[in-house]
């Protein structure tokens, strides 16, 4: 989760339901598409986490379809969007969690 | 520290349940404990890393006779850069504990 420039850039977050099940998911997204991973971030309600896609916007479509497919055997999705061109207050949002 | 050719992942209840995968896991075969994750809701989720071979073999033992409730375990081959950042930034939080 090297912190690169992703002004502009399209996002795409997912919640599953299980660590393992993000990281499954997020591998897979990596090999389908040229996606970067911002950030993985635990939620406090479980013990789920969410996935922080940045690239272009058909990269990131791509990287979803394939990440939830591949998260499907081992966790429940509990949200996921995607945001083809996101504001420039989303990005300050976006990046306010990582880390904690 | 360059890329492992395997990972595998199990997640289990309970901190202490974690102490017994892992001794399993490195007792059956030759891997490295990259990763351990824990969070709210008790789960741990331990990242291994080795060979393809040792990680399913670890994974199986594990899946056959599991020392305590598991509720997922998986080998990941070949993983992408991404995931090998990403592993890499929870081992070092570990590190630090």
């Amino acid at each position: 989760m090297v912190d690169r420039n992703y002004t502009g850039q399209a996002i795409g977050i997912f919640e599953l339901d299980g660590f393992m099940a993000c990281l499954v998911a997020l591998d897979a997204a990596a090999k389908a598409a040229d996606v970067k991973i911002q950030g993985v971030e635990r939620n406090r309600l479980k013990a789920g986490a969410c996935v922080k896609l940045r690239g272009d916007i058909s990269s990131v479509r791509a990287a979803m379809d394939a990440a939830l497919a591949a998260a499907a055997p081992y966790g429940k999705v509990t949200a996921s969007t995607v945001i083809s061109a996101p504001d420039a207050g989303t990005e300050h949002g976006i990046a306010a969690t990582i880390g904690r | 520290m360059n890329k492992p050719e395997a990972y595998a992942l199990v997640e289990v209840l309970g901190a202490a349940h974690a102490v017994l995968a892992v001794d399993q896991m490195l007792k059956c075969a030759t891997l490295e404990l990259s990763a351990r994750e824990t969070s709210c809701g008790g789960h741990v989720t331990l990242v291994l890393e080795g060979d393809i071979s040792a990680c399913q073999a670890a994974v199986d033992s594990v899946r056959e006779n599991p020392p305590c409730p598991v509720l997922g375990a998986c080998v990941i081959s070949g993983p992408s850069d991404e995931l090998f950042d990403v592993v890499t930034t929870i081992g070092e939080k570990m590190r630090k504990v």
